[in-house]
């Protein structure tokens, strides 16, 4: 295997190196494009390979399986999805009146981004931006009502959520069906309702907070010799055996059990069944960007024990879990990802990122905290200003994320126009917490999936449809999510 | 997993007497309605419990079965369930087995421990509460015997029979009552022997290695080697380190504990781990299968023996016939090491059985297996040791008077102190101390070693509340004993203790509210937090639900920076939207105003003096319309012992961590049961736990949901 250069390094992403917007514009207007090694090196190898036309979800949709026509012409599915999310809303529209921060302005491709999406600037004409879509009234507006519904899309988090509804679909034949990365999301006694991925309906996971454990996991503690050689090495028969005897375990269990603890032991069985397809190596990279996946280097220096709570070490957490899901999506090991900042009414003492607008050491200034800056915009006042700069800041992360996917080059464009990224959090303003008019924003998907530069109406839409619509955008079929969903958010699928 | 069923019709298990559960009380139920938040953003509170509250066993399926009548409908019951190991469980058990299978004497590193009593003496010490190793070439000589004065003499020490001799003298100790010292001994092996009073030379009653003295007798010998810096007795199971490698448990909202039920989920990231840690231990199991598993693996049989010691450990009971075939049947193909990773990765592994056997009347009993299980899960967060698995195999937990026994031992025992210490932390909310930040310029003196003995202070004296103490709740809500620390004395301006010390506080501290970490973990980084404080009261302490804001209360008023945090927090109560739930939360909050964000006493607040008045308002339920006013935490102890909501709240907190579930509508007759049980014993926290394992809710469980479809 040739060499190929790592990851883009923490301290600079390279944001020189963002595709012009013309140009991704027009990419978006070339025919599809078949899944394949083209002129690109491979990462994995040529069985692997074969193994993941098989098991793509596109050889499925070619197949005639989860891709119904849903148009004249075909929709090429997005490869990977995630989710990044960050607590307690934005400054939207004010209860004195004054217009929302965050929101666009305009109509259609005509638009001018709110304010605190000033870092997104370089990716507006390769995102969908949105006024009026609604999470729905129920559960008062509240943080837990919202962080429940949000991926969910059903009250009281009544639903699987989408990400990992897709995992278990498109993501299925991925070696790992969903990564759910925290930062410091998992502070001793953090709640259910705080964790915003539900494998079953009423019940959410925890994400992993930890990048190093996170990295050992998805690579090998040693780097190179672990789980990224996918194909390389055959199976282990004797790994093998296990998970073959633990599935013979789990199914006399469920038979003797019938409808008993179903759902707990389907979730289980579904974790069988990741691990089965693992170890059996059957799982499909589609992998094969110009990353290092043999040996891939991720930079965990000055992250300890004492990052995973300190505050002051949260911006460096945040980079290191985000490489870590571009580089798990790069090398083929995962479909879906998401990356939970926080949890909502977060007590994160945002003050203290040094080097940020909003560091202050004599001063702690919370995201909830902040978040309940009264009645009015008012840059003067202590709570709105640190409130806005917050918010901003989650922005650039998000912005620095998607500079991570812009700068790995896949067939004519890069990693970013097949990938969707989701901006999203549980309220709309912070300070009010309604559910109306949620502030989310999609990036990417711009190689035939998703529309770009656009600024799109729903006109109080619940946010279960645009789930569906990106569900659809991978290639799941799917017609409704959640509450009241009704089907594709329009104006959003290419 | 389930056990097989036996061969005779269901019938009530053998023993099974009534037990003296009281009848709900109609005032417990109408306090349950009263918990419900009226007007104050609510939703979907629970209903009013059965107002007759004796809703009996239905047991009309023409079985012709008597059973016991349930004081209870069914609905109360928790529901047939399986229930993930905690972390900290699983860790147990994986301990549990291997120090069974090891057949260690003393208790084992990582265990808890009150002092160097609870470990293996020779090997280790209790610090901090946990037996921890000492270094590998140390050892610590104990006598128990009776003598004048005790040395070692050995080839260490020129075999001096006494100390003048260069012997090595040990030390009388009053606590545990026997002779004791530790030394360091040289690298390889050294042969002693005790001599008493200087002239009784005897071999070490402790030690059982000895070798020849040449002269007719015998020597006791040590091996030392710290070669590979891993203690000789050490096992490679302790690489498997559950809280720092495993998921972290998700808690359901309102659901203080990392226990559900329901939210014990095995994901793709769980199970890997599993399999991971499975994978050690297996190779511990077959590298030291002879010692650990008492069979030459080169036998012909030595796979099949092993597994028949290992299935019942894993398993918390005897395999089923099905199962024991399937894993013999594994080993004998694939190996015993592939049959040791299977078991420990299999859902009777990880996962606590509660399914129980129905007794025909659609009340399932938990089988003497699982009853076991329950009780040492819930009161030692580990497996059933010796004695109890010995009561399980003999049917005698059937038996309540056996059963409070059992949960009186277990109360007492070092991992029953530590569970306790657990619990009182998750039920306080105190364990979110442990990565708690202050501002440093406000609070230079909160150093790790502060946060660290307050993120265990609450624990600590609730579990010497439970055990030695003797506390009621009035007691605990109202008594000056706490445990301090060196870092954390300060706070209640008490003198720098040189370790950890049961101390009387300040009578202006007195009761739990005035626990410097219950003050602590109820404010802020940088400031109090009079909501959180009176949340604090009205969920953990009165477990009145307080719903989200209403859409219509908007957002928090613009505040006034300079202000003092009472005269900011006020203004909830000046928007009447606000004041509809922050009446009822904000001054109790205010009470509580002269300590500051790390529990000390502070003399003002931002330069202004503090104002401390507070009020209680509707201590037995919103809408019971009572108030009353106070100041300080003492004050509002007094209130609360006084109280009743409280004693049912403890109540439902308890039921609710063994249940693992959050209680509901339906829950409320088992608790009002508890309730009345536990006033009837005087509040004793003792007696709210034996209360709790002979509960209908701890014993017997309902069909699932999805079964009930």
């Amino acid at each position: 295997m040739t060499r190929r250069p790592p990851l883009p390094s923490p301290g600079g992403p390279p944001i020189g190196t963002a595709r012009t917007p013309a140009l991704a514009r027009g990419r978006s207007l070339r025919p599809p494009q078949p899944l394949g090694p083209g002129s690109r090196a491979w990462t994995l190898d040529r069985r692997a390979f074969l193994r993941g036309l098989g098991g793509s979800a596109l050889g499925l949709a070619a197949a005639g399986g989860l891709l119904a026509p849903r148009s004249a012409h075909a929709l090429v599915p997005a490869r990977r999805i995630l989710f990044f999310y960050f607590p307690d809303g934005v400054a939207g529209a004010s209860d004195s009146g004054e217009a929302s921060a965050w929101h666009c302005t305009g109509a259609g491709s005509g638009f001018n981004l709110g304010p605190l999406l000033s870092p997104l600037e370089r990716y507006k004409s390769r995102g969908l931006f949105f006024n009026n879509l609604s999470m729905g009234g129920t559960d008062a507006g509240s943080h837990p009502g919202g962080a429940k519904k949000l991926l969910t899309a059903a009250d009281y988090g009544n639903n699987e959520s989408i990400d990992q509804y897709l995992s278990r679909t498109v993501g299925a034949s991925s070696p790992w069906r969903h990564l759910y990365l925290g930062v410091h999301a998992t502070l001793s006694g953090a709640s259910g309702d705080k964790h915003i991925a539900y494998p079953t309906a009423g019940s959410s996971m925890t994400p992993e907070d930890d990048p190093r454990r996170a990295f050992a996991s998805l690579f090998g503690s040693g780097g190179g010799s672990g789980s990224g050689d996918l194909g390389e090495s055959p199976a282990d028969p004797t790994e093998v055996s296990v998970i073959d005897g633990m599935l013979d375990d789990m199914n006399q269990l469920r038979a003797q059990l019938g409808s008993l603890e179903q759902a707990k032991l389907d979730v289980h069985l579904a974790a069988l069944r990741e691990l089965e397809l693992r170890i059996k190596g059957t799982s499909s990279g589609g992998g094969g960007l110009d990353v290092d996946c043999g040996a891939p280097s991720l930079d965990l220096s000055g992250i300890s024990d004492a990052s995973l709570s300190d505050p002051g070490h949260f911006p460096r957490v945040l980079t290191a879990q985000s490489q870590l899901a571009v580089l798990a999506m790069a090398c083929g090991l995962t479909k879906v990802a998401t990356i939970q900042n926080s949890v909502h009414t977060s007590e994160l003492i945002m003050s203290r990122f040094e080097g940020s607008e909003m560091y202050d050491p004599s001063y702690d200034m919370r995201s909830h905290q902040a978040s309940h800056y009264g009645s009015r915009h008012d840059e003067s006042a202590r709570e709105y200003r640190a409130f806005a700069q917050q918010r901003r800041w989650w922005v650039s992360q998000f912005a620095a994320t998607l500079d991570l996917l812009d700068a790995i080059p896949e067939e004519s464009g890069t990693m970013l126009d097949h990938t969707i990224a989701v901006l999203c959090t549980e309220v709309c303003d912070g300070n009010n917490h309604l559910h109306d008019n949620m502030p989310f924003v999609v990036i990417g998907g711009g190689a035939g999936a998703l529309r770009q530069g656009r600024l799109v109406d729903a006109r109080g839409a619940r946010h279960g449809d645009l789930w569906v619509a990106l569900g659809q955008a991978m290639g799941a079929d799917l017609t409704r999510f959640g509450d009241a969903s009704s089907g594709p958010l329009g104006d959003v699928l290419a | 997993m389930r056990p097989p069923l036996p061969a005779l019709a269901p019938a009530p298990p053998p023993g099974l007497a009534p037990l003296p559960v009281a009848r709900p009380s109609s005032l417990g139920s109408a306090l349950l309605s009263l918990a419900l938040i009226s007007g104050c953003g609510a939703k979907d509170g629970p209903a009013p419990a059965d107002e007759a509250g004796d809703g009996t066993a239905t047991g009309g399926d023409g079985s012709g079965v008597e059973v016991t009548p349930l004081s209870c409908d069914v609905a109360s019951l928790p529901p047939r369930q399986l229930r993930l190991l905690t972390r900290v469980e699983y860790a147990n058990t994986v301990e549990a087995i291997f120090s069974t299978l090891a057949g260690a004497a003393g208790a084992a590193t990582g265990a808890a421990c009150a002092d160097d009593g609870d470990c293996d003496l020779r090997h280790e010490s209790c610090e901090d509460d946990v037996c921890v190793a000492l270094p590998c070439d140390q050892y610590s000589f104990t006598y128990a015997g009776s003598a004048g004065a005790v040395v070692v003499a050995g080839s260490f020490n020129g075999w001096g029979a006494t100390a003048a001799a260069g012997g090595w003298p040990l030390g009388w100790d009053d606590d545990l009552g026997l002779w004791r010292g530790t030394f360091t001994l040289p690298e390889g092996r050294s042969s002693y022997k005790l001599v008493l009073d200087g002239s009784s030379w005897i071999t070490d009653p402790e030690n059982p290695a000895h070798e020849p003295d040449g002269y007719g007798g015998e020597n006791n010998v040590l091996d030392v080697d710290c070669s590979d810096d891993a203690p000789s007795s050490g096992g490679g199971w302790r690489d498997v380190d559950p809280l720092a490698d495993f998921p972290v448990e998700s808690r359901p909202q309102h659901y203080a504990f990392d226990n559900s039920a329901e939210a014990g989920l095995v994901t793709a990231t769980h199970l890997e781990r599993y399999m991971a840690a499975a994978a050690t231990l297996a190779d511990v199991l077959v590298d030291e299968q002879a010692t650990l598993l008492g069979c030459d693996p080169a036998g012909a049989d030595c796979a099949a023996a092993s597994l028949d010691r290992l299935l019942p450990l894993a398993f918390r009971r005897p395999p089923s016939a099905e199962e024991r075939a399937r894993y013999q049947a594994l080993a004998a193909g694939a190996g015993f090491a592939v049959a040791a990773r299977v078991a420990l990765s299999a859902p009777a592994f990880l996962y606590r059985s509660e399914l129980g056997i129905d007794r025909g009347d659609g009340v399932f009993a938990l089988t003497d297996h699982e009853l076991a299980s329950a009780l040492s899960y819930t009161l030692t967060a580990g497996p059933p040791d010796a004695a109890l698995r010995a009561a399980a195999e003999a049917g005698a937990l059937q038996d309540p008077a056996a059963l409070a026994a059992e949960a009186d031992r277990l109360l007492g025992s070092p991992a029953g102190r530590a569970q306790l210490a657990r619990y009182g932390d998750q039920w306080l909310g105190t364990e979110r101390l442990a990565t708690a930040t202050r501002q440093n310029t406000l609070y230079p003196g909160f150093s790790d070693e502060m946060r660290a003995e307050l993120a265990r202070e609450a624990g600590l004296t609730y579990a010497w509340a439970v055990t030695e103490g003797g506390l009621s709740l009035p007691a605990l809500l109202t008594g000056r004993t706490v445990r301090v620390s060196p870092n954390t004395a300060a706070l209640y301006g008490l003198p720098t203790p040189a370790a950890a010390v049961l101390a009387e506080v300040p009578a202006d501290r007195a009761g739990l509210v005035g626990w410097a970490s219950v003050l602590a973990a109820t404010a802020h980084s940088d400031q109090t937090s009079p909501v959180r404080r009176g949340l604090f009261v009205r969920t953990t302490l009165l477990c009145q639900e307080l719903g989200a804001p209403p859409p219509e209360a908007g957002g928090v008023p613009d505040v006034d920076p300079d202000a003092t945090t009472r005269e900011r927090f006020e203004q909830h109560s000046d928007d009447p939207v606000c004041a509809g739930c922050h009446q009822h939360i904000d001054p109790i909050g205010f009470g509580l105003e002269a300590y500051d964000a790390i529990g000390a006493w502070r003399p003002d607040d931002n330069g202004h003096p503090i104002d401390s008045s507070g009020a209680l308002t509707d201590v037995e339920g919103i809408g019971s319309g009572t108030s009353a006013d106070f100041d300080g935490p003492a004050a509002l102890g007094a209130l609360l012992a006084g109280a009743d909501a409280p004693a049912r709240c403890a109540a439902q907190s308890a039921l609710s961590y063994a249940a693992g579930r959050v209680p509901n509508a339906d829950t409320a007759c088992a608790i009002d049961a508890l309730h009345v049980t536990f006033a009837a014993e005087g509040h004793q926290l003792g007696a709210l736990w034996r209360a709790l394992v002979l509960s209908e809710s701890f014993r017997y469980r309902r069909p699932s949901a999805e079964e009930a479809r």
